[in-house]
Protein backbone atom coordinates (compact mmCIF):
# COMPACT_ATOMS: atom_id res chain seq x y z
CA UNK A 1 0.00 0.00 0.00
CA UNK A 2 2.82 2.39 0.97
CA UNK A 3 4.54 1.69 -2.39
CA UNK A 4 1.38 2.59 -4.31
CA UNK A 5 1.04 5.85 -2.36
CA UNK A 6 4.60 6.80 -3.27
CA UNK A 7 3.89 6.12 -6.93
CA UNK A 8 0.78 8.29 -6.75
CA UNK A 9 2.79 11.19 -5.30
CA UNK A 10 5.38 10.86 -8.02
CA UNK A 11 2.69 10.86 -10.68
CA UNK A 12 1.12 13.95 -9.17
CA UNK A 13 4.42 15.81 -9.18
CA UNK A 14 5.04 14.86 -12.77
CA UNK A 15 1.54 15.97 -13.70
CA UNK A 16 2.06 19.35 -12.01
CA UNK A 17 5.30 19.90 -13.89
CA UNK A 18 3.74 18.92 -17.20
CA UNK A 19 0.76 21.19 -16.53
CA UNK A 20 2.91 24.28 -17.11
CA UNK A 21 2.63 24.63 -20.86
CA UNK A 22 4.12 27.01 -23.35
CA UNK A 23 2.47 30.47 -23.50
CA UNK A 24 0.84 29.75 -26.85
CA UNK A 25 -1.15 26.86 -25.35
CA UNK A 26 -2.73 28.97 -22.59
CA UNK A 27 -6.20 30.23 -23.47
CA UNK A 28 -7.21 33.86 -23.13
CA UNK A 29 -9.83 32.86 -20.57
CA UNK A 30 -7.18 31.18 -18.42
CA UNK A 31 -5.05 34.31 -18.58
CA UNK A 32 -7.95 36.52 -17.50
CA UNK A 33 -8.78 34.18 -14.62
CA UNK A 34 -5.14 34.31 -13.51
CA UNK A 35 -5.03 38.09 -13.81
CA UNK A 36 -8.15 38.28 -11.64
CA UNK A 37 -6.12 36.44 -9.00
CA UNK A 38 -3.29 38.92 -9.29
CA UNK A 39 -0.93 37.15 -11.70
CA UNK A 40 1.43 39.69 -13.25
CA UNK A 41 2.95 36.96 -15.41
CA UNK A 42 -0.47 36.33 -16.96
CA UNK A 43 -0.82 40.06 -17.50
CA UNK A 44 2.54 40.06 -19.33
CA UNK A 45 1.33 37.25 -21.58
CA UNK A 46 -1.93 39.03 -22.34
CA UNK A 47 -0.04 42.23 -23.13
CA UNK A 48 2.36 40.36 -25.40
CA UNK A 49 -0.61 38.83 -27.21
CA UNK A 50 -2.84 41.87 -27.63
CA UNK A 51 -0.89 45.11 -27.22
CA UNK A 52 -0.17 45.42 -30.92
CA UNK A 53 -3.71 44.88 -32.30
CA UNK A 54 -5.24 47.05 -29.56
CA UNK A 55 -2.72 49.81 -30.15
CA UNK A 56 -3.25 49.53 -33.89
CA UNK A 57 -6.98 50.16 -33.46
CA UNK A 58 -6.44 53.11 -31.12
CA UNK A 59 -3.79 54.63 -33.38
CA UNK A 60 -5.99 54.23 -36.44
CA UNK A 61 -8.81 56.05 -34.66
CA UNK A 62 -7.01 58.92 -32.95
CA UNK A 63 -4.09 59.32 -35.39
CA UNK A 64 -1.75 60.36 -32.57
CA UNK A 65 0.99 58.12 -31.17
CA UNK A 66 1.00 59.58 -27.66
CA UNK A 67 -2.76 59.56 -27.30
CA UNK A 68 -2.96 56.02 -28.63
CA UNK A 69 -0.31 54.85 -26.16
CA UNK A 70 -2.16 56.52 -23.30
CA UNK A 71 -5.35 54.77 -24.37
CA UNK A 72 -3.49 51.46 -24.55
CA UNK A 73 -2.14 51.90 -21.04
CA UNK A 74 -5.57 52.88 -19.70
CA UNK A 75 -7.16 49.88 -21.36
CA UNK A 76 -4.72 47.38 -19.90
CA UNK A 77 -4.95 48.99 -16.46
CA UNK A 78 -8.71 48.57 -16.70
CA UNK A 79 -8.16 44.89 -17.53
CA UNK A 80 -5.85 44.53 -14.52
CA UNK A 81 -8.39 46.14 -12.20
CA UNK A 82 -11.56 44.61 -13.64
CA UNK A 83 -10.47 41.14 -14.79
CA UNK A 84 -12.83 39.65 -12.22
CA UNK A 85 -15.76 41.30 -14.01
CA UNK A 86 -15.15 39.49 -17.29
CA UNK A 87 -17.56 36.67 -18.09
CA UNK A 88 -17.70 34.50 -21.24
CA UNK A 89 -21.33 35.49 -21.64
CA UNK A 90 -20.08 38.94 -22.71
CA UNK A 91 -18.22 37.36 -25.63
CA UNK A 92 -14.67 36.26 -26.24
CA UNK A 93 -11.77 37.84 -24.40
CA UNK A 94 -10.41 39.57 -27.50
CA UNK A 95 -13.86 41.14 -28.11
CA UNK A 96 -13.92 42.39 -24.53
CA UNK A 97 -10.43 43.87 -24.86
CA UNK A 98 -11.24 45.60 -28.14
CA UNK A 99 -14.46 47.03 -26.70
CA UNK A 100 -12.54 48.52 -23.75
CA UNK A 101 -10.07 50.40 -25.91
CA UNK A 102 -12.65 51.21 -28.58
CA UNK A 103 -14.96 52.92 -26.07
CA UNK A 104 -12.05 54.89 -24.64
CA UNK A 105 -10.99 55.99 -28.11
CA UNK A 106 -14.54 57.07 -28.94
CA UNK A 107 -14.79 58.99 -25.67
CA UNK A 108 -11.55 60.76 -26.51
CA UNK A 109 -12.65 61.63 -30.03
CA UNK A 110 -15.98 63.00 -28.86
CA UNK A 111 -14.44 64.91 -25.97
CA UNK A 112 -11.90 66.54 -28.22
CA UNK A 113 -14.54 67.07 -30.93
CA UNK A 114 -12.06 65.85 -33.44
CA UNK A 115 -12.86 63.75 -36.49
CA UNK A 116 -9.47 63.03 -37.98
CA UNK A 117 -9.31 62.19 -41.63
CA UNK A 118 -7.55 58.87 -41.93
CA UNK A 119 -5.14 58.65 -44.83
CA UNK A 120 -5.36 55.31 -46.54
CA UNK A 121 -2.22 53.22 -46.24
CA UNK A 122 -1.12 51.56 -49.48
CA UNK A 123 -0.98 47.81 -49.22
CA UNK A 124 2.78 47.60 -49.74
CA UNK A 125 3.33 50.02 -46.84
CA UNK A 126 1.08 47.89 -44.64
CA UNK A 127 3.13 44.80 -45.43
CA UNK A 128 6.38 46.65 -44.76
CA UNK A 129 5.12 47.89 -41.40
CA UNK A 130 4.14 44.42 -40.27
CA UNK A 131 7.39 42.75 -41.26
CA UNK A 132 9.49 45.47 -39.60
CA UNK A 133 7.67 45.77 -36.31
CA UNK A 134 6.23 42.40 -35.43
CA UNK A 135 8.05 40.70 -32.59
CA UNK A 136 6.12 37.47 -33.15
CA UNK A 137 6.16 36.06 -36.66
CA UNK A 138 3.13 33.85 -36.12
CA UNK A 139 0.94 36.65 -34.78
CA UNK A 140 1.81 38.67 -37.85
CA UNK A 141 0.95 35.83 -40.18
CA UNK A 142 -2.28 34.97 -38.38
CA UNK A 143 -3.41 38.57 -38.14
CA UNK A 144 -2.48 39.16 -41.78
CA UNK A 145 -4.63 36.27 -42.90
CA UNK A 146 -7.52 37.39 -40.73
CA UNK A 147 -7.10 41.01 -41.75
CA UNK A 148 -7.14 40.17 -45.45
CA UNK A 149 -10.35 38.19 -45.10
CA UNK A 150 -12.20 40.79 -43.06
CA UNK A 151 -10.93 43.72 -45.13
CA UNK A 152 -12.05 42.02 -48.33
CA UNK A 153 -15.50 41.46 -46.86
CA UNK A 154 -15.71 45.07 -45.67
CA UNK A 155 -14.71 46.37 -49.09
CA UNK A 156 -17.34 44.17 -50.69
CA UNK A 157 -20.12 45.96 -48.78
CA UNK A 158 -22.18 48.57 -50.53
CA UNK A 159 -20.27 51.82 -50.15
CA UNK A 160 -23.06 53.62 -48.29
CA UNK A 161 -23.12 50.82 -45.70
CA UNK A 162 -19.34 50.79 -45.44
CA UNK A 163 -19.24 54.58 -45.01
CA UNK A 164 -21.56 54.66 -41.99
CA UNK A 165 -19.75 51.72 -40.39
CA UNK A 166 -16.36 53.37 -40.84
CA UNK A 167 -17.55 56.78 -39.63
CA UNK A 168 -19.14 55.24 -36.55
CA UNK A 169 -16.62 52.57 -35.59
CA UNK A 170 -13.33 54.20 -36.58
CA UNK A 171 -14.15 57.88 -36.33
CA UNK A 172 -16.41 57.79 -33.28
CA UNK A 173 -19.34 59.61 -34.88
CA UNK A 174 -22.80 59.07 -33.42
CA UNK A 175 -25.59 58.08 -35.76
CA UNK A 176 -27.11 61.52 -35.32
CA UNK A 177 -23.86 63.23 -36.34
CA UNK A 178 -23.57 60.98 -39.39
CA UNK A 179 -27.15 61.76 -40.44
CA UNK A 180 -26.52 65.49 -40.11
CA UNK A 181 -23.12 65.48 -41.81
CA UNK A 182 -24.19 63.26 -44.68
CA UNK A 183 -27.62 64.85 -45.02
CA UNK A 184 -29.48 61.56 -44.86
CA UNK A 185 -32.38 60.55 -42.59
CA UNK A 186 -31.47 59.15 -39.19
CA UNK A 187 -33.52 56.03 -39.86
CA UNK A 188 -31.52 55.41 -43.03
CA UNK A 189 -28.25 55.66 -41.09
CA UNK A 190 -29.45 53.15 -38.50
CA UNK A 191 -30.67 50.75 -41.18
CA UNK A 192 -27.40 50.94 -43.13
CA UNK A 193 -25.43 50.20 -39.97
CA UNK A 194 -27.55 47.17 -39.10
CA UNK A 195 -27.75 45.77 -42.62
CA UNK A 196 -24.07 46.43 -43.28
CA UNK A 197 -23.09 44.38 -40.22
CA UNK A 198 -25.48 41.58 -41.21
CA UNK A 199 -24.02 41.45 -44.71
CA UNK A 200 -20.47 41.52 -43.35
CA UNK A 201 -21.24 38.58 -41.07
CA UNK A 202 -22.85 36.58 -43.89
CA UNK A 203 -19.92 37.20 -46.22
CA UNK A 204 -17.41 36.01 -43.66
CA UNK A 205 -19.50 32.95 -42.85
CA UNK A 206 -19.66 32.19 -46.56
CA UNK A 207 -15.86 32.26 -46.62
CA UNK A 208 -15.80 29.71 -43.86
CA UNK A 209 -14.87 32.14 -41.09
CA UNK A 210 -16.94 31.95 -37.94
CA UNK A 211 -17.14 35.59 -36.77
CA UNK A 212 -17.82 34.35 -33.24
CA UNK A 213 -14.43 32.57 -33.05
CA UNK B 1 -37.86 51.13 -25.20
CA UNK B 2 -39.54 48.19 -26.99
CA UNK B 3 -37.97 45.49 -29.12
CA UNK B 4 -38.70 47.05 -32.47
CA UNK B 5 -37.04 50.26 -31.40
CA UNK B 6 -34.03 48.36 -30.10
CA UNK B 7 -33.74 46.43 -33.35
CA UNK B 8 -33.39 49.64 -35.33
CA UNK B 9 -30.70 50.84 -32.92
CA UNK B 10 -28.81 47.54 -32.68
CA UNK B 11 -26.32 48.32 -35.45
CA UNK B 12 -25.50 51.71 -33.95
CA UNK B 13 -25.21 50.07 -30.53
CA UNK B 14 -22.50 47.59 -31.51
CA UNK B 15 -20.63 50.23 -33.50
CA UNK B 16 -20.56 52.53 -30.47
CA UNK B 17 -22.59 55.16 -32.31
CA UNK B 18 -25.21 55.89 -29.67
CA UNK B 19 -25.18 58.82 -27.30
CA UNK B 20 -24.65 57.94 -23.62
CA UNK B 21 -28.35 58.49 -22.90
CA UNK B 22 -29.45 56.26 -25.80
CA UNK B 23 -27.01 53.56 -24.72
CA UNK B 24 -28.30 53.67 -21.17
CA UNK B 25 -31.85 53.23 -22.42
CA UNK B 26 -30.77 50.37 -24.70
CA UNK B 27 -28.90 48.66 -21.84
CA UNK B 28 -31.99 48.86 -19.66
CA UNK B 29 -34.04 47.12 -22.36
CA UNK B 30 -31.32 44.50 -22.98
CA UNK B 31 -31.21 43.63 -19.29
CA UNK B 32 -34.71 42.18 -19.56
CA UNK B 33 -34.98 40.97 -23.15
CA UNK B 34 -33.22 37.70 -24.07
CA UNK B 35 -34.39 37.96 -27.69
CA UNK B 36 -32.71 41.30 -28.16
CA UNK B 37 -29.60 40.01 -26.37
CA UNK B 38 -29.45 37.17 -28.89
CA UNK B 39 -29.90 39.53 -31.82
CA UNK B 40 -27.22 41.82 -30.46
CA UNK B 41 -24.71 38.98 -30.17
CA UNK B 42 -25.14 38.24 -33.88
CA UNK B 43 -24.31 41.82 -34.85
CA UNK B 44 -21.59 42.12 -32.23
CA UNK B 45 -19.72 39.16 -33.72
CA UNK B 46 -19.37 41.05 -37.01
CA UNK B 47 -18.38 44.32 -35.34
CA UNK B 48 -15.75 42.46 -33.30
CA UNK B 49 -13.84 41.75 -36.51
CA UNK B 50 -13.57 45.38 -37.61
CA UNK B 51 -10.39 45.99 -35.55
CA UNK B 52 -8.70 43.38 -37.74
CA UNK B 53 -8.98 45.62 -40.78
CA UNK B 54 -6.58 48.32 -39.57
CA UNK B 55 -2.85 48.27 -40.38
CA UNK B 56 -0.66 46.80 -37.67
CA UNK B 57 1.45 49.27 -35.65
CA UNK B 58 3.70 48.42 -32.71
CA UNK B 59 3.51 50.51 -29.50
CA UNK B 60 6.74 51.74 -27.98
CA UNK B 61 8.51 49.76 -25.25
CA UNK B 62 7.91 52.69 -22.87
CA UNK B 63 4.19 51.92 -22.77
CA UNK B 64 4.96 48.43 -21.47
CA UNK B 65 7.37 49.77 -18.87
CA UNK B 66 4.96 52.45 -17.60
CA UNK B 67 2.06 50.04 -17.52
CA UNK B 68 3.81 47.33 -15.54
CA UNK B 69 5.36 49.83 -13.16
CA UNK B 70 1.81 50.96 -12.37
CA UNK B 71 0.59 47.38 -12.07
CA UNK B 72 3.40 46.39 -9.71
CA UNK B 73 2.69 49.46 -7.61
CA UNK B 74 -0.93 48.36 -7.30
CA UNK B 75 -0.29 44.63 -6.87
CA UNK B 76 -0.52 43.30 -3.35
CA UNK B 77 2.67 41.81 -1.81
CA UNK B 78 1.13 38.33 -1.98
CA UNK B 79 0.13 38.60 -5.64
CA UNK B 80 0.72 35.37 -7.55
CA UNK B 81 3.19 35.87 -10.36
CA UNK B 82 3.65 32.28 -11.50
CA UNK B 83 2.99 31.02 -14.95
CA UNK B 84 -0.69 30.17 -15.31
CA UNK B 85 -1.34 26.48 -15.29
CA UNK B 86 -3.79 24.75 -17.52
CA UNK B 87 -5.53 21.43 -16.85
CA UNK B 88 -3.61 18.52 -18.20
CA UNK B 89 -5.53 16.57 -20.81
CA UNK B 90 -5.41 12.84 -20.56
CA UNK B 91 -4.40 11.17 -23.82
CA UNK B 92 -7.15 9.33 -25.54
CA UNK B 93 -6.85 5.62 -24.79
CA UNK B 94 -6.81 3.36 -27.80
CA UNK B 95 -6.52 -0.34 -28.07
CA UNK B 96 -3.43 -1.79 -29.70
CA UNK B 97 -5.56 -3.36 -32.41
CA UNK B 98 -7.08 -0.01 -33.30
CA UNK B 99 -3.58 1.52 -33.29
CA UNK B 100 -2.21 -1.04 -35.76
CA UNK B 101 -5.37 -1.03 -37.83
CA UNK B 102 -5.01 2.74 -38.20
CA UNK B 103 -1.32 2.57 -39.08
CA UNK B 104 -1.84 -0.20 -41.63
CA UNK B 105 -4.65 1.66 -43.31
CA UNK B 106 -2.56 4.82 -43.37
CA UNK B 107 0.43 2.98 -44.82
CA UNK B 108 -1.80 1.54 -47.52
CA UNK B 109 -3.22 4.99 -48.29
CA UNK B 110 0.18 6.72 -48.43
CA UNK B 111 1.67 3.94 -50.56
CA UNK B 112 -1.18 4.31 -53.00
CA UNK B 113 -0.59 8.10 -53.27
CA UNK B 114 3.07 7.58 -54.08
CA UNK B 115 2.36 5.07 -56.83
CA UNK B 116 -0.17 7.27 -58.64
CA UNK B 117 0.67 8.68 -62.05
CA UNK B 118 -0.84 11.80 -63.59
CA UNK B 119 -2.67 14.33 -61.41
CA UNK B 120 -6.17 13.47 -62.74
CA UNK B 121 -5.62 9.74 -62.42
CA UNK B 122 -4.16 10.30 -58.96
CA UNK B 123 -7.21 12.27 -57.89
CA UNK B 124 -9.65 9.63 -59.10
CA UNK B 125 -7.65 6.83 -57.47
CA UNK B 126 -7.49 8.74 -54.20
CA UNK B 127 -11.23 9.11 -54.06
CA UNK B 128 -11.69 5.40 -54.82
CA UNK B 129 -9.23 4.34 -52.12
CA UNK B 130 -10.82 6.59 -49.55
CA UNK B 131 -14.23 5.15 -50.32
CA UNK B 132 -12.84 1.64 -49.72
CA UNK B 133 -11.36 2.62 -46.39
CA UNK B 134 -14.48 4.34 -45.22
CA UNK B 135 -17.41 2.47 -43.75
CA UNK B 136 -20.79 2.83 -45.43
CA UNK B 137 -22.58 5.90 -44.17
CA UNK B 138 -19.32 7.48 -42.95
CA UNK B 139 -18.08 9.15 -46.12
CA UNK B 140 -14.84 11.09 -46.06
CA UNK B 141 -15.22 14.84 -45.81
CA UNK B 142 -13.11 16.91 -48.16
CA UNK B 143 -12.19 20.57 -47.69
CA UNK B 144 -10.14 22.46 -50.31
CA UNK B 145 -6.83 24.07 -49.47
CA UNK B 146 -5.40 26.95 -51.51
CA UNK B 147 -1.96 28.42 -51.95
CA UNK B 148 -1.26 31.91 -50.61
CA UNK B 149 0.53 34.61 -52.63
CA UNK B 150 3.82 32.81 -51.98
CA UNK B 151 2.51 29.62 -53.57
CA UNK B 152 -0.21 30.77 -55.91
CA UNK B 153 -0.09 27.55 -57.92
CA UNK B 154 -0.55 25.28 -54.92
CA UNK B 155 -3.81 23.54 -54.18
CA UNK B 156 -4.97 20.46 -52.37
CA UNK B 157 -7.40 18.92 -49.98
CA UNK B 158 -7.98 18.31 -46.31
CA UNK B 159 -9.58 14.88 -46.10
CA UNK B 160 -11.20 13.64 -42.93
CA UNK B 161 -11.73 9.86 -42.67
CA UNK B 162 -14.47 9.34 -40.08
CA UNK B 163 -13.92 5.61 -39.65
CA UNK B 164 -10.24 6.08 -38.86
CA UNK B 165 -10.75 9.39 -37.08
CA UNK B 166 -7.84 10.69 -39.08
CA UNK B 167 -7.23 13.70 -41.27
CA UNK B 168 -5.09 13.63 -44.40
CA UNK B 169 -3.57 16.76 -45.85
CA UNK B 170 -2.62 16.54 -49.52
CA UNK B 171 -1.11 19.50 -51.36
CA UNK B 172 0.36 19.69 -54.84
CA UNK B 173 2.13 22.50 -56.60
CA UNK B 174 4.14 23.74 -53.62
CA UNK B 175 7.40 25.47 -54.57
CA UNK B 176 10.60 23.47 -54.27
CA UNK B 177 12.39 23.70 -50.96
CA UNK B 178 15.94 24.90 -50.49
CA UNK B 179 18.55 23.40 -48.26
CA UNK B 180 17.02 21.78 -45.17
CA UNK B 181 13.72 23.66 -45.38
CA UNK B 182 10.56 21.72 -44.62
CA UNK B 183 6.83 22.18 -45.06
CA UNK B 184 4.91 21.94 -41.79
CA UNK B 185 1.18 21.65 -41.10
CA UNK B 186 -0.64 23.68 -38.45
CA UNK B 187 -4.10 23.59 -36.95
CA UNK B 188 -5.16 27.10 -35.95
CA UNK B 189 -7.51 27.09 -33.00
CA UNK B 190 -8.73 30.39 -31.59
CA UNK B 191 -5.83 32.10 -33.31
CA UNK B 192 -3.23 29.83 -31.72
CA UNK B 193 -1.22 27.50 -33.92
CA UNK B 194 -0.65 23.84 -33.10
CA UNK B 195 1.79 21.79 -35.13
CA UNK B 196 0.30 18.73 -36.81
CA UNK B 197 3.59 17.54 -38.31
CA UNK B 198 5.88 17.76 -41.31
CA UNK B 199 4.61 17.13 -44.81
CA UNK B 200 6.29 14.34 -46.77
CA UNK B 201 6.99 15.17 -50.40
CA UNK B 202 7.08 12.63 -53.19
CA UNK B 203 6.76 13.30 -56.91
CA UNK B 204 5.64 16.86 -56.28
CA UNK B 205 2.84 15.86 -53.89
CA UNK B 206 3.08 16.84 -50.22
CA UNK B 207 1.14 14.71 -47.75
CA UNK B 208 0.57 14.61 -44.04
CA UNK B 209 -1.66 12.50 -41.84
CA UNK B 210 -2.75 13.51 -38.37
CA UNK B 211 -5.02 11.85 -35.83
CA UNK B 212 -8.41 13.30 -35.09
CA UNK B 213 -10.79 15.57 -36.90
CA UNK B 214 -8.85 18.70 -37.85
CA UNK B 215 -11.99 20.23 -39.30
CA UNK B 216 -12.67 21.49 -35.79
CA UNK B 217 -9.75 23.87 -36.16
CA UNK B 218 -10.66 27.31 -37.43
CA UNK B 219 -8.03 27.01 -40.12
CA UNK B 220 -5.44 24.55 -41.43
CA UNK B 221 -2.22 26.11 -42.68
CA UNK B 222 1.01 24.93 -44.28
CA UNK B 223 4.15 26.95 -43.64
CA UNK B 224 7.68 26.78 -45.02
CA UNK B 225 10.01 26.30 -42.06
CA UNK B 226 13.80 26.63 -41.90
CA UNK B 227 14.12 22.96 -40.85
CA UNK B 228 15.41 20.37 -40.64
CA UNK B 229 13.27 19.75 -37.58
CA UNK B 230 9.72 20.91 -37.10
CA UNK B 231 9.21 24.30 -35.51
CA UNK B 232 7.75 24.00 -32.03
CA UNK B 233 5.33 26.60 -30.74
CA UNK B 234 4.52 28.62 -33.86
CA UNK B 235 5.57 28.95 -37.49
CA UNK B 236 8.86 30.70 -38.05
CA UNK B 237 8.38 30.88 -41.78
CA UNK B 238 5.70 32.12 -44.17
CA UNK B 239 2.32 30.43 -44.65
CA UNK B 240 2.10 29.00 -48.16
CA UNK B 241 -1.29 27.27 -48.14
CA UNK B 242 -4.48 27.66 -46.17
CA UNK B 243 -7.73 25.72 -45.82
CA UNK B 244 -10.75 26.89 -43.87
CA UNK B 245 -13.00 24.02 -42.75
CA UNK B 246 -16.64 25.09 -42.72
CA UNK B 247 -18.48 24.95 -39.38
Amino acid sequence: MHIFKKSDNKRNQQRDQEAVRSPHEISDETLIASIAQGSIRAMEMLYQRYSRPLYSLAYHMVADQQIAEDLLQEAFLAVWRQAHSYSPQYGQVHSWLFSIIHHRAIDYLRASRRHPINKSVPLDEVDRDESTFSPDAWDTVWLSLRRAQVRAALLALRKEQRLVIELAFFQGWTHTEIAEACQIPLGTVKARMRLGLIHLKRMLEHQGMDPQE
Amino acid sequence: MHCQEFETLAGAYVLGALSPEERQEADAHLAQCPDCQRMLRELQSAADLLPFTVPGVEPSAQVHDRLFAAIRAEASPVAVSDTPRIPERRPHQRSWWHYWQTRMALAAAVLFFLLSGAMVAWNVSLQQRIAQLSAPGASPVVVPIHGTDLAAGASGQIIYLPRLNMTLLVVHGLPSLEGVQVYQGWAIENGHPRSIGLLQIQDGVATLSAPGDLRRAGMIAVSREPGPQASQAAPKGPVVAVGTPPH
